[in-house]
């Protein structure tokens, strides 16, 4: 059984068709990539996998459960997180607050014993300064916990975004572009960051335009234009696809 | 823990609650007084507002109609039903409870002016059906002869021991709402103010927690507008009106956004500042818009900003005496 299970998904916005007739499979443990032009329906995929849009047809399976009616809060709790492609951190909560909030869906405690602060509830926090601590570490933000989030560096902003969808502890984490308006140093390490987010057992869904990225970290690479799957296979393989060559990468062949 | 320890925000609402103490001796005019107690109840309705308005973000414009059912809940309680009177302190916080729960469910999809226009006319409902169900409410007439309240041998019916279990029960609310925002409450409730869509996709679920914003309001409302029937002793609709709604807004903002100390000097202080202005008759109106006006402009962050300003402005000139001294 895949972990993600994406059937038939149609998605129409008026009379744009953004995405068409759409089937793919994210097994567990893999890093797998979805690339395309610009307009290809990359994001607008990561939305209804995410439920921000509905899919107007077709069905997804999480974990072989039906989630397409879900919204996307309860899809975080069954194991999805994500990340945006325009930087989504909460500007008026601090670094560490950023990530704090991810745990609210993992923990219990209620309004009058937090009002109260009773020892479940004292217990409770410390293990999610746990967790918030962990994430921070993960991505190397550790020393910048106090910060105001807004004041990162536009780079360690992404990396905060990561941290904020780790602490909600996924299986699944759908990147949106994350190495966009990285320097090329900024972009290695993230290649390295995901394989060890992979390496932790959290399937990886990304979605970029940095062909060496793609090439270097994925396992399984699907390739969209005009909302339509023209390709699936190795990132080495695809790379050899004609249709592949012809509809993304140039017609003189792959450029880095 | 030492005092040491304490945030300035802290330490800021121990020092309002020891003024407030302080202060109602040191006012010799009886009038002054009661117009000080009032600034008490508005304090309670505008921390109850912060946790939708200040904390959540959520323009809710129909805090007359919250305080308004809180008082008749009250007041309806203990003369009709006779009912003792913190049963009818209870009555009120799960009828206004209950009303923020009812107002939640509808406006789950409505966002910024959407939400103020619906809860200004949700106000406007509340606000006619007090002043036109006359069987019930009494209509025009309002309802008279409102107790002020005993605990075991303590009475409360003067108005200074009346004021110090006012100060007491702020003094508790405020606590409560600062556990609140402390806790991962007051987080996810700043995550939706900043971003639903964000919020959203970190598992938080925007609607259950404005609804909770809301019940959490109407709890404080509740309590508010009881002890407001109960100070008054007399209640009637006239009060309960879209010009309060926006005058309890205007007392968080100029208070500052999101900071409860703020939300408490914002109460007090505008609740004072129409009587210090009389003396400017017809005039006093208009100097007292453009006093609100200038706070905005020039201090976006209120009172709560100017003195956070003043703070750091005294303790860098203490440090510099305390410098040149040491040098001489």
């Amino acid at each position: 059984m895949a972990l993600l299970e994406v059937s038939n998904v149609t998605m129409q916005f008026g009379g744009l068709t953004a995405i068409d007739n759409l089937s793919t499979r994210v097994e567990k443990g893999e890093i797998h990539a979805v690339i395309g032009p610009n307009g290809a329906g990359k994001t607008t995929l990561i939305n209804v996998l995410t439920g921000v849009y509905p899919a107007t047809s077709g069905s997804v399976s999480f974990e072989g459960v039906r989630i397409d009616g879900l919204r996307p809060y309860e899809r975080v709790k069954l194991g999805m997180a994500r990340t945006f492609q325009n930087l989504r951190v909460f500007p008026s909560l601090s670094v560490r607050e950023n990530v704090t909030v991810s745990q609210f869906c993992r923990t219990t405690s209620g309004v009058v014993a937090n009002t109260l602060r009773t020892r479940a509830v004292v217990r409770e926090e410390a293990r999610v300064r746990d967790r918030v601590d962990e994430a921070l570490n993960f991505v190397g933000l550790a020393d910048k916990a106090g910060w105001p989030s807004k004041s990162l560096p536009y780079g360690q902003q992404r990396l905060l975004e990561i941290a904020r969808a780790m602490a909600t502890e996924p299986k699944l984490l759908l990147l949106d572009e994350p190495g966009a308006g990285m320097t090329l140093q900024e972009t290695q390490g993230l290649g390295v960051l995901i394989k060890r987010i992979r390496d932790r057992g959290i399937t990886v869904l990304l979605i970029d335009h940095k062909m060496r990225l793609i090439m270097t970290v994925s396992d399984v690479v699907t390739v969209v234009n005009f909302g339509k799957k023209i390709a699936e296979d190795t990132p080495a393989a695809v790379q050899k696809d004609p249709e592949v060559v012809r509809a993304y990468l140039g017609a003189r062949g792959l450029r880095t | 823990m030492g005092i040491r320890s304490l945030s300035m925000k802290d330490k800021t609402l121990i020092g309002i609650i020891l003024v407030l103490a302080a202060l109602y001796p040191l006012i010799t005019n009886s009038y002054m007084k009661f117009v000080l107690m009032t600034g008490i109840v508005n304090a309670l309705l505008v921390v109850g507002l912060h946790f939708i308005f200040g904390l959540t973000g959520q323009l809710h414009m129909a805090m007359a109609a919250f305080w308004g059912v809180g008082s008749y809940a009250f007041a309806l309680a203990v003369t009709r039903l006779s009912w003792p009177y913190w049963l009818g302190v209870f009555a009120a916080i799960v009828a206004v409870g209950l009303l923020g729960l009812l107002l939640g469910f509808p406006t789950l999809r409505l966002k910024g002016f959407y939400l103020a226009i619906t809860t200004i006319g949700f106000g406007e409902i509340v606000r006619l059906i007090l002043l036109n169900w006359a069987p019930v409410t009494g209509g025009v007439f309002g309802v008279a002869g409102l107790p002020r309240p005993t605990i075991g041998p303590l009475q409360f019916g003067k108005n200074q021991p009346f004021y110090y279990l006012l100060l007491a029960i702020l003094a508790l609310l405020t606590l409560a709402a600062r556990m609140i925002e402390h806790s991962k409450y007051g987080a996810a409730f700043r995550a939706v103010h900043d971003d639903e869509l964000a919020a959203e996709a970190v598992g938080l679920d925007p609607t259950r927690l404005k609804i909770l914003a809301f019940v959490l309001c109407g709890v404080y409302a509740g309590i508010g507008g009881a002890m407001y029937a109960s100070l008054m002793q007399y209640i009637s609709p006239e009060v309960y009106t879209l010009e309060r709604s926006q005058m309890l807004a205007m007392m968080l903002v100029i208070g500052g956004m999101g900071s409860l100390p703020g939300a408490i000097m914002g109460s007090v202080l505008l609740t004072f500042l129409p009587e210090v202005l009389r003396f400017l008759q017809q005039w006093y109106l208009a100097v007292y818009g453009a006093i609100v006006i200038v706070i905005i402009v020039y201090r976006p962050t209120g009172l709560w900003g100017i003195w956070v300003r003043a703070t750091e402005w005294i303790a860098t000139l203490l440090k510099r005496r305390g410098d040149t001294r040491g040098a001489a």
